[in-house]
């Protein structure tokens, strides 16, 4: 039987190689976007093959932390506190890049970095309550208290991602329908070809691989975190 | 082509920071476990040998 850092290894060897492949693929093979005007809107088009996958991956970690966050509440093994602040930390990150690289991508696309629409609002939302979480949890000492309120508040939060996704079907707004939609609407949409969709699927399936293998690294520092936790008190009431 | 440069070089920066955050983490957590665990068994050993019995066997 292989050993345990083996297999994370060759997970890390793996998803490394899944994300080259993704760079090569998303700046290298996949072609321009007919409809777009400009070689700047051309260009800058092509950070949808990481955006897109990032706020995918985002969404993902924060369904997997609402899971477990209800498995905790109906446990209360600890076990379930550590997936949920382990995958919401992840999904926060790929939630930052998401933010950071769409206003990049609408500079160019819209002229503005940033703008009060639908998508954009609700997504500043999820973000911030997911950054709140974080500190809802550094504020509280006691770790069952701080695990069962983390574990409501991940529940809750988790509300607003279906309405992030919504969004842009729901309400009028600038932001593209890119996936679903004939020729994409919105401001500096396009329409999917085959090989835009074979890459851009390839670029999911790499990054739920890195979601996996920083999940398993995270989720290694939070039991390391908690057997400190356990003999501090150990020490303390000995 | 200066928004998909910067656009990438962000994603990655980003990654690569929450990457070494998570490593130095576990540095200074495996350390504190290493320190608390020595420290704990230093304590097991000092009570062990204060618990030994003072009274002489009878001869």
């Amino acid at each position: 039987m292989k050993h345990p850092m083996d297999l994370m290894m060759g997970l890390l060897i793996v998803t490394g190689l899944l994300m080259v492949s993704a760079i090569v693929l998303a700046l290298g093979i996949a072609p321009d976007a007919v409809n777009l005007a400009t070689p700047t809107e051309r260009f800058a088009q092509r950070i949808f093959y990481f955006h897109v996958p990032n706020w995918w991956v985002g969404f993902l970690a924060y369904l997997v932390a609402a899971v477990a966050g209800a498995l905790y509440l109906i446990s209360r093994q600890e076990r379930w506190d550590a997936i949920g602040v382990s995958s919401i930390e992840v999904g926060l990150t790929f939630n930052t890049i998401g933010l950071v690289s769409g206003s990049i991508w609408a500079k160019p696309t819209w002229n503005t970095w940033w703008t009060w629409e639908p998508r954009l609002t609700t997504a500043a939302i999820g973000w911030l309550m997911y950054v709140g979480y974080l500190m809802l949890r550094s504020a509280i000492e006691n770790p069952q208290r701080r695990a069962r309120f983390a574990a409501v508040f991940s529940i809750l939060a988790f509300l607003d991602v279906p309405i992030i996704f919504l969004a842009i079907r729901w309400w009028r707004t600038i932001h593209p329908v890119v996936i679903g939609s004939e020729g994409g609407q919105g401001v500096g949409g396009f329409a999917l070809g085959p090989t835009i969709q074979l890459v851009f699927f390839f670029c999911l399936g790499a990054f739920t691989l890195l979601y996996v293998t920083l999940m398993l690294v995270r989720l290694r520092t939070e039991f390391l975190s908690q057997r400190v936790e356990r003999l501090r008190q150990h020490l303390m009431f000995r | 082509m200066v928004y998909l440069i910067a656009a990438y070089v962000v994603i990655w920066l980003i990654t690569f920071a929450f990457v070494a955050t998570i490593f130095w983490r576990q540095r200074q957590l495996q350390q504190q476990v290493v320190w608390m665990e020595q420290l704990l068994e230093t304590e097991t050993k000092a009570s062990g040998a204060n618990e030994t019995p003072t009274s002489a066997p009878c001869s």
